[in-house]
């Protein structure tokens, strides 16, 4: 994985991280997790959502800050099962008809991959963060945090081919970065 | 009499019948074997097809489940799960799928979770991880193992991602092949590199094929198998990774060995019974042989056999039958002969020996009922001097005349013989005297270029018994060419001349013998008319041997009779033989050897001749004992006998024959000389070439 361009924009004290994620079969990151860990702690997200329809989860990649509740709406046309395993403990939300909602309390950090046991091509990955400053790649693997106050982070990219990449970086303003990293 | 024959086709047939048996037997087993190699063949190919067929299967079925748990949601899960969560997860999954061995990894091939059989091998996980599904066959240190290994994949299309892996097993072991050998009945063993690695049998050391192509024989424990190798599906062809089927070849030969029995058993009985039909036969075939044999050694033994019933229409009734002619022609050829002996060849009357037994039959006859008896013998006048001027033709000629007049004015029942040369005999057995004379004027009326005379005489007190009526009619005969010839003088004891008649007979049976001798001596010179003297000269020379060597009077005299008579036995050797010119066969040299036994025959007849009998019998045995008819060695032969051997010899060697001019004199003298010990009695050779030569000095000077 590389990360081509990491672009501090200072703002005052603020500035913004910028960059592009490539993978290193050359593809691009599309939906990589970005997330810069520093002083600053999260607080739980008032609403979170992954929706199941079309026999697919929606979004295919979520970041939520922890203890942030997550609403599971079945609103597809068949029932759906939504299970993890999550820190060695397994959730199972059971199977559910179609406008339903389960909801589940993410309380730790770290990634969940959720899996339909009906439909064995649904999946979806929801990494847990306790920080404010986080991003989701586009298609182009391109991503963006503003507002991260100047100073030292642990700078963690997360891709879902499994690479991964953590680096340290200090916010200034103007700087692009690249970053390569192998399975 | 256990014949022979009949025990060599029994033991023929026994042979034959062996002989088939086996190589039938033989023929069997070969094409036994064969159906056995066949079957053997046929069954290890079905078996290795089907264990192929089933590995596929169960490799389809393994590829099947394990594709199946690749895309199951919970297994994939499990590359998130904990080492324990995963460990009793790939233990619940293997159960569940009745595979060998599972192992989940995770996307870095970390293994994360395992159950039962594994590889230690990485090469299928790392084609999975690379996200491209593996199955064939590993091994495991000695193990074989089928793996069919999945990537685990989570994300849809372009962004599904490999997660991990799941690989499952199915081991290819000794209990796999148990189950095989259950089920299929056939024994097997999974190679690599044709090592066996497990199998149901163990074929450790054993000489296993690792290639496909046809069944090979392997004796594994003392049993043999036929073995077929295939590769297992899925491996590749360069691994060697196989399954060899292993088919009992006594198993598959138990059929064919019970037929095989069953037909050996069936083929004793057929030889028992060929054995017995043939011995039925055999016998059949040798008793009638037995037979015939027997019949030959009757006739060999001088029996005739009786004729055999000939109803068999093959080799042995052409056999008998051809037997029968035999005998037939043997038993005439015979009866010629013995006529021959009887008859005399000219004149075909009987011969002198012939006429003598008749006429003592008929003096007995006549004896011993009383009756009359009469005897005429009749001589041709001056038959010499007919000889010398019309030639010895005409003689034979006059003699077959007379011979033929004889014999059609005899009465029934008389016995007519040529007694002598020009001498015949009649004897008419219930005549008178005047009946003798009756027939000789019957008999001369009917000749005409020549006389007869003729000596008639009837048994009487005086003339009672053969021998003296043959001297009667002898001195009547005599006294007839006395008168004058051409006329019949009777030997009449009643009339005035009988005293004369009857003194000059008691002077003649005194030694009756003098006659008989000249008798059978001129018969002899009458058959062999080109040995003519030669009796009297053996005699003579004998007996000047015999004086030489200093033997009384009375002895010279007997060997001078014995010579006289030694070839006495040539009366009964044909004429054909005794009188051909040169080289006789070696069928009329063996008869020609008989006249010594035939003389003794002849000579025995005549009581007064009885000592005799040594000298001629034995004439022609030799010192050495090379000679015939005893084979006698040096005095053994008798002493008479020996002279003659050198008197025989000397006269045959020297006298002239048509064919051959006789030898010098001393040319056979030297002869003599030679043979001194060996042929002859050394001490009479040499005496007798003294004498001889003193006396030609003699006559020389």
């Amino acid at each position: 994985m590389s990360l081509l361009a990491m672009l501090v924009l200072a703002g005052g004290a603020r500035g913004t991280v910028t960059g592009v994620v490539t993978l290193s079969s050359g593809r691009f990151g599309r939906s990589a997790v970005v997330f810069l860990e520093g002083a600053e702690r999260s607080r739980p997200m008032a609403h979170a959502v992954i929706d199941q329809r079309d026999k697919t989860f929606f979004p295919h990649v979520s970041v939520v800050t922890v203890g942030t509740r997550v609403q599971f709406p079945n609103n597809d046309t068949v029932f759906h099962n939504v299970f993890t395993e999550f820190h060695s403990a397994r959730f199972d939300l059971g199977m559910y008809a179609r406008g339903k909602t389960k909801t589940e309390v993410f309380d730790r950090t770290g990634l969940a991959v959720l899996m339909c046991s009906i439909h064995p091509t649904m999946s979806a990955y929801v990494m847990v963060v306790d920080t404010p400053f986080y991003a989701i790649a586009d298609s182009r693997g391109r991503f963006s945090i503003k507002d991260v106050p100047a100073g030292s982070y642990e700078l963690n990219v997360w891709h879902e081919s499994g690479e991964k990449l953590t680096k340290s970086v200090s916010v200034q303003p103007g700087a692009e970065l690249e970053v390569k990293t192998g399975r | 009499m256990q014949s022979s024959i009949s025990s060599n086709l029994r033991r023929l047939i026994a042979l034959i019948c062996i002989g088939l048996g086996v190589s039938v037997l033989l023929v069997f087993k070969v094409l036994a074997a064969k159906q056995v190699d066949e079957r053997a063949r046929e069954d290890s190919q079905f078996a290795t097809a089907a264990v192929s067929s089933f590995i596929k299967d169960q490799g389809d079925v393994l590829r099947s489940i394990t594709t199946f748990m690749s895309t199951t949601p919970r297994v994939r899960m499990l590359v998130e799960s904990d080492a324990q969560t995963a460990t009793d997860a790939a233990e619940e999954l293997r159960r569940d799928a009745g595979v060998d061995g599972l192992e989940i990894v995770d996307r870095n091939g970390k293994l994360l979770g395992a159950a039962g059989d594994a590889a230690g091998d990485d090469s299928p996980i790392r084609e999975a991880l690379a996200g491209r599904g593996w199955s064939g066959i590993v091994n495991r240190g000695g193990e074989l193992l089928f793996a069919v290994s999945e990537p685990l994949k989570i994300g849809v299309g372009e962004d599904a991602f490999v997660q991990g892996a799941v690989t499952s097993y199915l081991r290819f072991g000794s209990d796999r092949a148990q189950e095989f050998k259950q089920s299929l009945g056939t024994d097997l063993v999974f190679t690599d590199h044709g090592n066996p690695v497990g199998g149901s049998i163990n074929a450790g050391g054993a000489d296993l094929p690792k290639a496909e192509r046809e069944p090979v024989t392997v004796s594994l424990a003392d049993t043999d198998y036929i073995a077929l190798y295939a590769a297992l599906p899925g491996s590749k062809p360069a691994d060697h990774e196989g399954i060899v089927t292993f088919r009992r070849v006594d198993e598959v030969a138990g059929p064919y060995k019970r037929l095989s029995f069953a037909f050996g058993l069936i083929l004793g009985f057929l030889a028992l019974v060929a054995l017995v039909a043939g011995s039925i036969f055999a016998k059949g075939l040798a008793k009638p042989l037995d037979g015939v044999v027997a019949a030959a050694r009757q006739l060999q033994s001088g029996g005739w056999p009786e004729k055999f019933h000939v109803d068999r229409k093959d080799e042995i009734g052409l056999l008998q039958n051809v037997f029968n002619e035999m005998t037939g022609s043997l038993k005439e050829a015979q009866a010629k002969l013995l006529s021959m002996l009887d008859l005399d060849p000219l004149t075909e009357l009987h011969n002198h020996r012939s006429f003598r037994e008749r006429l003592d039959r008929a003096v007995e006859e006549a004896s011993a009922d009383g009756g009359h008896l009469s005897l005429l013998l009749l001589d041709i006048d001056q038959f010499k001097a007919f000889n010398e001027s019309n030639g010895m033709a005409a003689g034979d000629a006059l003699l077959r005349e007379i011979a033929r007049l004889v014999r059609a004015k005899a009465p029934e029942g008389a016995v007519v013989g040529r007694y002598a040369g020009e001498e015949f005999a009649v004897a008419v057995p219930g005549e008178t005297l005047d009946g003798a004379e009756e027939l000789y004027h019957r008999i001369r009326s009917g000749l005409q270029g020549a006389t007869l005379s003729a000596g008639a005489a009837t048994l009487s007190i005086e003339t009672s018994g053969a021998d003296a009526l043959l001297v009667a009619a002898e001195l009547a005969l005599s006294r007839a060419k006395q008168l004058g010839r051409d006329r019949c003088s009777r030997f009449d004891s009643t009339e005035d001349s009988a005293s004369a008649d009857a003194l000059e007979l008691q002077r003649y049976m005194k030694d009756a013998s003098v006659a008989t001798i000249q008798a059978l001596a001129a018969a002899v010179d009458a058959k062999d008319p080109y040995t003519q003297g030669h009796s009297e000269r053996v005699a003579q020379y004998a007996a000047e041997l015999a004086e030489f060597l200093g033997e009384s009077p009375e002895e010279v005299e007997r060997v001078r009779k014995a010579g006289t008579l030694h070839d006495v036995g040539k009366i009964g050797v044909p004429d054909a033989i005794l009188a051909k010119p040169g080289r006789l066969t070696e069928d009329e040299q063996r008869v020609m050897m008989t006249h010594p036994v035939l003389g003794e025959l002849i000579v025995r007849k005549v009581p007064q001749l009885e000592d005799l009998v040594a000298g001629v019998r034995s004439h022609h045995e030799r010192w050495d004992g090379k000679g015939y008819p005893d084979g006698l060695v040096g005095e053994a032969i008798p002493k008479v006998a020996r002279y003659l051997a050198v008197a025989d010899t000397y006269d045959a060697m020297t006298s002239d024959r048509p064919y051959r001019k006789g030898m010098d004199v001393n040319f056979a003298l030297n002869e003599i000389e030679m043979n001194a010990g060996s042929q002859f009695d050394p001490e009479m050779a040499l005496a007798f070439a003294r004498i001889i030569r003193k006396s030609s000095i003699r006559k020389a000077a």
